[in-house]
């Protein structure tokens, strides 16, 4: 039972990050039509800058070195800078081009962005020992529970209910809805495209920052990858919650997170390999049952 | 007030417009009407904005609009209530309001404006926590105006306002606009037919094949049947 209750913990763990970079997703996507996989690199670019450029497998720190309060502030802004960055430079100009190109695009900038940290800091992944007291566990609720666990989820969920309430109550977020819902009214209106979408894009390099300080201090490492797996897993979770739903892609994100974690806990130990494997035929039933996903939204498919 | 020159506009890959010019004064109510295909809504959806023209030129209190973004053509004072209505179907009545007076802010408007459009449209008040997307056809197309209205327009586009409406809720409609125009506030009014054009209409333009069949002054028409002749296309 207690290791039923573990899986729990550590799904809803890992699906709170789901979740985040779902949202992230969901943000842009609402708007734009824009699938964006650069979000991966927000979340690795940020993570790389908490050392000092070097191909070392033990490089020294250098924003990662600061103190905690300045550390966070600092990544959770270069998330945002470089969202603005690919906002500005790789997606304005074609903003009203068809989906397929926005994707490519979005795919070309990735990968740009990727080789770009290749260069300086080499494909050889690092070791970096960042808040290594999270990785403490803690007794809750009868179980021992690593402390960044429920930091993750603390962190997720107020993100998540701040992220609602934005939505819900200040005006920027009433213009956020209404352009998803019908973006050449919502300027028909009055509403300033760029401001829009230059703020969804800094919402979802908020996020990158805030899930690569989590994504680091859970496993101490950096990769040149690091991004690329947790965002396509948090796509498919959009997907199954509904693409342009931002309560589907919650939704999906914490659906997918647990499904993952309690296949690793009960599949047999020659098919955990494959973990993944499994996941996505989850999602192509999911996809079967409900090809609109969960919460099927109105405003998919064509920018009207 | 607006001055359309020689525009031609393109929807898609297909010319929809061509060679449209025309003339619109203020403090008057016009109506386009043409059939289904004219160009109708193509034409307004270019005043305000939303479409470039490819040729020609648009200019709106003297100043050249064309070219110009949907939202700033929305804060010179020139504001859509388009085909279908379109309000935001999942945002209350009160956000769709709400969205109407950012552009009407930007004039120099305020709050006490929501209070004298809503005057105007009683069932709004009423509803004004609800989600638009359970009103009514009559009722959204109440929305649309009292969002449009609170963008502080000078000049009204309004597409088909009685586009699928039962002909009781059309003359409530025109009733509301009817009070607009007292208010001396500049309309183009898009139609299929012409039936309301006597007795609420000043200038009255058909458009055909993408450009100008026939325009006139109201008053100046004894014998529809040239504007008939010109809309079905028999010359």
């Amino acid at each position: 039972m207690s290791y039923f209750l573990q899986s729990i913990v550590d799904g809803a763990s890992l699906g709170s990050i789901y979740a985040l970079i779902a949202l992230a997703i969901g943000f842009v996507f609402g708007i734009l039509r824009l699938i964006n996989f650069t979000q991966s690199d927000y979340i690795t670019y940020c993570a790389y800058a908490l050392i000092i450029p070097s191909t070392a497998a033990m490089p020294a720190l250098f924003i990662g070195a600061w103190p905690a309060a300045l550390m966070v502030i600092s990544v959770l802004l270069i998330g945002v800078v470089l969202a603005l960055l690919t906002e500005r430079f790789a997606f304005r100009a074609i903003r009203d081009a068809e989906p397929e190109i926005l994707l490519i695009s979005s795919f070309a900038t990735s990968y740009l962005l990727q080789h770009i940290l290749m260069a300086v800091y080499s494909t050889r992944p690092k070791s970096v020992s960042i808040g290594n007291w999270l990785g403490e566990p803690v007794a809750f609720a009868g179980l021992r529970v690593p402390l960044i666990q429920l930091v993750t989820l603390g962190v997720t969920g107020a993100a998540l209910i701040a992220l609602v309430a934005m939505l819900r109550y200040t005006e920027f977020g009433i213009k956020i809805r209404a352009a998803a819902e019908n973006y050449r009214m919502a300027r028909l209106l009055g509403v300033r495209a760029n401001a829009v979408i230059a703020g969804c894009f800094a919402i979802s390099g908020l996020i990158g920052g805030a899930v690569s300080l989590l994504l680091v201090a859970q496993t101490g490492s950096l990769d040149i990858l690091m991004g690329v797996s947790p965002v396509i897993i948090a796509f498919f979770a959009t997907v199954i919650g509904g693409m342009g739903s931002l309560m589907g892609a919650v939704l999906g994100g914490f659906l997918v997170g647990m499904v993952s974690q309690l296949l690793q806990a009960y599949l047999p130990g020659e098919a955990r390999e494959f973990r993944d494997a499994f996941l996505f035929a989850f999602t192509i039933l999911v996809l079967i049952a409900r090809p609109n996903g969960l919460i099927a939204s109105s405003a998919i498919g064509q920018r009207t | 007030m607006l001055t359309l020159r020689n525009l031609a506009v393109n929807y898609g890959a297909v010319p929809a417009i061509h060679d449209v010019s025309a003339e619109f004064e203020a403090g008057t109510v016009n109506f386009i009407v043409g059939p289904n295909g004219a160009g109708k809504s193509t034409l307004l959806l270019t005043i305000a904005g939303a479409l470039r023209p490819r040729m020609g030129s648009i200019s709106f209190r003297g100043k050249t609009i064309s070219g110009m973004n949907p939202e700033d053509v929305a804060s010179q004072g020139c504001s859509l209530v388009p085909e279908g209505r379109q309000v935001f179907s999942r945002l209350t009545i009160n956000e769709n309001l709400r969205l109407g007076s950012i552009a009407g802010r930007r004039k120099g408007g305020s709050s006490a404006d929501t209070e004298e459009v809503l005057s105007l449209f009683p069932i709004l008040r009423e509803r004004y926590s609800q989600a638009a997307g359970t009103l009514s056809g009559g009722e959204q197309q109440q929305l649309s105006i009292a969002r449009a209205l609170l963008t502080r327009p000078e000049l009204l586009l309004i597409d088909e306002p009685s586009l699928g409406l039962a002909p009781l809720v059309v003359d409530g409609v025109y009733e509301i606009l009817r009070k607009l125009k007292n208010d001396s506030l500049t309309m183009i009014i898009v139609e299929q037919q012409a039936t309301r054009v006597r007795n609420n209409g000043d200038t009255v333009t058909v458009v055909r094949d993408g450009h100008v069949a026939f325009s006139s002054k109201v008053s100046t028409i004894s014998d529809y049947s040239e504007l008939e002749k010109a809309y079905f296309g028999f010359s």
